[in-house]
């Protein structure tokens, strides 16, 4: 019988993926509240691009790239 | 100074509140001072699993309201002079008490035992968070599943934000017939899987399911009785041995005791 090994391969998906869509979840929020700060001091052109890369001992790196065609000017802060 | 442990598991129903009582009890039984809080306000059990549900006068929510004293909340067990509980309220809602009110109460009782046991709610809402701000170090309890190991999962990772010095592991309910038979998840497998290090393993045993009833739990000899003395071991010494389910069914008796158990 291996219904063990076939319920650990499930288990590593499931797993897998709740982490995967809940990085999600945190990235679409961090995108929107990115966009709302970031549009104060520049006019924002597009999306705001937000990776979150995993890197050794659970750490992280997160990388914001945004294009803008011009930046507000300091009297209009 | 008491060492402060929350006993949770994200999902309901896997034996946190018989663990958080049999853990208990082998603490009382080798000579430490011991006390149980039901954290779960509003579904409480903690006092049914020990049989002290009659003798209830006061509860934690008499206590935080300043109707009584701690020490008149407190119930002793009639067979360990060293196990006490502190019963928690049915009647009312969970988000009742803050966390701070819940801290303050278990700094009131630091020197006066030596493990303090908080039986967490199920889930992951204000309840869980009012159990863990009192605690030093957490259990999470699971089983076998791969709803509850999920669930697991989650609970492991709100924890980690909590900053407690320890994070322990138990896989409670593990069928060694059907590990033996490769038709349940090893233990050591589940944990490597959920990278938190493994305090216990505790078998399947119908002496918890019939002891429960009369209000005896973790009382009387049995495997799970064995299980929950190595865990209560491992807390006080720092080791790391864990019950083997399997023992019992390998081999050529292993193989007739698993027959004779399913009537074959």
């Amino acid at each position: 019988m291996n219904e063990s090994r076939q319920a650990i391969q499930r288990l590593r998906s499931v797993l897998l993926q709740d982490k995967i869509q809940s990085y999600e979840g945190f990235l679409r929020v961090l995108r929107g509240d990115l966009y709302a700060v970031l549009n104060c001091y520049m006019h924002i052109v597009g999306d705001v691009d937000v990776r979150l890369e995993p890197q050794e001992e659970d750490s992280f790196l997160l990388r914001v790239e945004v294009k803008a065609d011009h930046i507000q000017t300091p009297h209009t802060l | 100074m008491a060492r402060k442990i929350v006993v949770t598991s994200g999902k309901g129903g896997v034996g946190k509140t018989s663990v958080t009582a049999g853990i208990g009890i082998c603490l009382a039984s080798r000579g430490s001072s011991v006390l149980l809080i039901d954290a779960d306000v509003g579904l409480n059990n903690l006092d049914v699993v020990l049989g002290m549900e009659r003798r209830i006068v006061f509860d934690m929510t008499d206590v935080l309201s300043g109707k009584c004293s701690v020490r008149r909340a407190l119930l002793q067990d009639e067979y360990l002079q060293n196990l006490y509980l502190l019963p928690s309220a049915h009647a009312y809602a969970s988000d009742s008490i803050p966390a701070q009110d819940f801290r303050k109460l278990l700094n009131r009782l630091d020197n006066s035992f030596e493990y303090i046991l908080i039986d967490c709610p199920a889930g992951i809402d204000s309840g869980f968070h009012r159990a863990v701000s009192g605690a030093d170090e957490a259990i999470v309890v699971t089983t076998a599943h791969i709803a509850a190991i999920r669930d697991a999962d989650k609970t492991l990772a709100m924890l980690a934000g909590y900053g407690l010095c320890g994070i322990h592991l138990i896989i409670n309910r593990m069928r060694g017939d059907l590990m033996v038979q490769g038709s349940m998840m090893p233990p050591d497998e589940i944990a490597r899987l959920l990278r938190y290090p493994l305090i216990g393993v505790v078998p399947e045993d119908d002496t918890i399911t019939v002891y429960s009833q009369v209000g005896r739990i973790g009382m009387q000899a049995s495997h799970a009785r064995t299980a929950l003395d190595m865990i209560a071991d491992n807390l006080v010494s720092g080791s790391r041995k864990v019950y083997d389910p399997t023992v019992r069914y390998r081999g050529i008796l292993g193989k007739l005791k698993i027959w004779l158990d399913r009537g074959l």
